[in-house]
């Protein structure tokens, strides 16, 4: 058997879900750009008091193994980015053969002009780098446009901004 | 159609595997049956076996040459490619699930037939609540898909509300002005019995439902029909047995949905939630667009029971994306000549004798006929085994089944939540709801994830669902399987 590590709910040997909350009990290579992610306990408040408007917290990715988060600003939502060595942000759409490992949909994505793969960022031993992927609308790192293909270096504390959509790095033991 | 097992089907890999999933595939197995690890009878000449597949597959042009000995030795019109969701199963004291996804495309050689003539018949409801923008919306549909038959075809309509009356007898489409002017003739009036239009319906098809065409019914209906069920499923039996498909549309809310599931999925056919009357237009015509597509129909899989294995659950995942059935034979449906049918089957085996080096799930057979050759049922073999083995493996499970299995989790929470509701257990129902919102909201369906909320909290204070509530949420949840079948709200 295995048990759920989100609620001891016990599954057969070679199942992918836990039938009762729906957590992943498989590892996928990478990140998994998954519908379903781990829970943490205090999210599901959350979600029931949030309007259609806003969203109070949409990735519930656990903080588990992740060294920096991104804050989406105006919206509040810490969202801890988290890999092996190479994470990619953009927007999921319908149809997109390759899908990226955070989607940021629920911000208003399309409305800010976020591309479907626009940036990724990897992880070194002594340094972290984004890399634009080619966006339409292009990224800009405290104010000033990069070239894509390109990784530059980033630190907790830079200004991201994807197309009009900003967001903070901050450094995960800080939020 | 060879008995024996293909190289492939020997290394539990499909026909496009890579050199890497070859070697992988090689290794494992060589692992596991090598004479000096096992010493269990048959263990050896299955090494050796594996070993001269190896041989041959690793080799690119060994590989060619020995693809085509394969192709000219099946001539099979449709290809079976077979997916595991892990290379092994394992030798427990408990139960363990596997899960096989089935590609199932036609051939090549095929891909230019001319389209099937069409059988098809539309089954109206016109009580009392279709009354309105729902009746002129679907007149007008009707008058639509009488423009999209091809000479050949053959089309009836059938209006019922307590009773059945034949719009448009069965045939060809000579006058198509004259159709319509009986097409706007149909007036909203009385209950919904939906045998009755069924039935004549089904006698309509009948009188030209032959092996060289699609047979199909279009059953539109917005109400319950009630005391009749029975009789229903009964008929469906026989319009299954003669290859005729049905699918179930619902429209509004009122509809019973398990019926109309269970109805269409005994045939191979589905059902589709229309939630807006405004989309049926454009789903009917995408529907008989498909149908045009068709190339393989009556396509069934049947498998004799083997001991220590259970079928538990069985999805097709594209084009229609519909829960199946679980008890052979399954009506998978048709095959379309560009695209490919993707089935989700879910094994439940129970604890395996430790001495099998290689374990067999089932031997089915896939049967199906073509409308362009309709003189004999085409039978493919489909051997379903795994290698055994001693530890769980650590591999990662293939993409197209973990996604697959993600969006079936939610459906599924969904359709526990539904229980729970229907035995009573509302706290629970809460919570399933509030979890599946949050899945729904974190893969960015922040609509569906507000119905869920919402019907949470309906079921707190009321113990049930809304009618519309709970379909969208089920409608909704399947229809993941396949993104592109989500009824989309900007057309």
């Amino acid at each position: 058997m295995i048990t759920c590590p989100n609620c001891s709910h016990k599954e057969m040997v070679g199942a992918f879900f836990c039938s009762e909350c729906g957590s992943q009990l498989v590892f996928v290579n990478g990140v998994p750009t998954s519908s379903i992610h781990p829970i943490s306990g205090s999210f599901q408040k959350s979600i029931s008091e949030a309007d259609s408007s806003e969203i109070k917290s949409s990735v519930p990715i656990s903080p588990m193994d992740a060294i920096i988060s991104m804050e989406i600003l105006g919206s509040g939502i810490i969202v801890p980015i988290r890999g092996r060595k190479e994470v990619t942000i953009g927007r999921r759409s319908e149809g997109q053969p390759i899908v990226p490992d955070i989607d940021l949909t629920p911000y208003k994505a399309l409305e800010a002009g976020v591309s479907r793969l626009h940036v990724s960022i990897q992880f070194f031993e002594k340094e972290i780098t984004l890399t634009d992927l080619g966006s339409v609308n292009g990224t800009w790192i405290n104010g000033k446009r990069i070239s894509s293909h390109t990784p530059y270096p980033i630190n907790p504390g830079d200004l991201i901004r994807l197309g009009k959509l900003e967001v903070l790095i901050l450094d995960q033991d800080k939020k | 159609m060879s008995k024996k097992d293909s190289y492939y089907d020997l290394l539990g890999i499909s026909k496009d595997a890579t050199i890497e999933e070859i070697r992988r595939a090689y290794h494992n197995a060589a692992h596991e049956l090598h004479p000096d690890v096992n010493f269990n009878q048959g263990a050896t000449e299955l090494f050796l076996k594996v070993q001269e597949a190896y041989g041959i597959l690793s080799n690119p042009a060994s590989r060619d040459s020995y693809d085509m000995e394969l192709a000219s030795e099946r001539n099979d019109p449709v290809t079976v490619d077979i997916l595991y969701s892990r290379s092994n199963l394992v030798f427990l004291d408990e139960p363990q699930l596997i899960h096989v996804l089935l590609d199932l495309s036609a051939d090549k050689r095929f891909s230019s037939m001319p389209d099937p003539p069409l059988n098809v018949c539309l089954v109206i409801d016109r009580s009392t609540s279709m009354q309105g923008p729902r009746m002129d919306t679907v007149k007008t549909a009707a008058v639509e898909l009488i423009r999209q038959t091809n000479p050949a075809d053959i089309l009836s309509i059938v209006t019922f509300s307590d009773r059945a009356e034949v719009l448009v007898p069965a045939g060809r489409v000579a006058d198509s002005h004259s159709l319509d002017a009986q097409i706007h003739m149909v007036h909203a009036g009385g209950g919904t019995e939906i045998y009755q239009g069924l039935e004549t319906g089904f006698f309509e098809i009948s009188r030209y439902s032959t092996r060289s065409m699609v047979n199909h019914i279009f059953l539109l209906t917005d109400g319950r029909t009630y005391g009749d069920e029975e009789a229903c499923l009964q008929l469906t039996n026989r319009a299954a047995s003669q290859g005729i498909r049905i699918t179930g549309i619902g429209i509004g809310t009122e509809w019973n949905d398990a019926f109309l599931d269970e109805l269409s999925t005994r045939t191979g056919g589905n059902s589709f939630y229309i939630s807006r009357i405004k989309n049926l237009r454009r789903f009917l015509k995408e529907k008989l667009e498909g149908l045009h597509q068709s190339f393989a129909e009556r396509v069934i899989y049947n498998f004799p029971s083997e001991t220590g294995v259970t079928l538990n659950s069985a999805y097709r995942i594209q084009p229609d994306s519909a829960i199946l059935q679980t008890t052979p034979p399954i009506r998978f449906g048709n095959i379309l000549k560009n695209s490919t049918l993707s089935i989700l089957l879910e094994f439940i085996v129970q604890p395996i004798p430790t001495d099998v080096p290689r374990f067999t799930l089932t031997r089915g057979e896939l049967s199906l006929l073509l409308p362009f050759d309709p003189s004999r049922s085409h039978k493919i073999e489909i051997n379903l085994n795994r290698l055994t083995s001693r530890s769980i493996g650590t591999e990662s499970p293939p993409k197209q089944i973990f996604k697959a299995l993600s969006q079936i989790a939610l459906f599924r929470m969904q359709e526990v939540a539904r229980q729970d509701v229907a035995s009573g257990r509302t706290q629970e129902a809460y919570t399933r709801l509030q979890r599946l919102a949050k899945h729904l909201f974190s893969s960015g369906e922040k609509e569906l994830a507000q119905t869920a909320i919402v019907e949470a909290e309906r079921i707190q204070q009321t113990n049930m669902f809304s009618e519309e509530g709970e379909k969208r949420i089920k409608y909704g949840t399947r229809a993941f399987l396949l993104p592109s079948e989500i009824e989309s709200e900007e057309l």
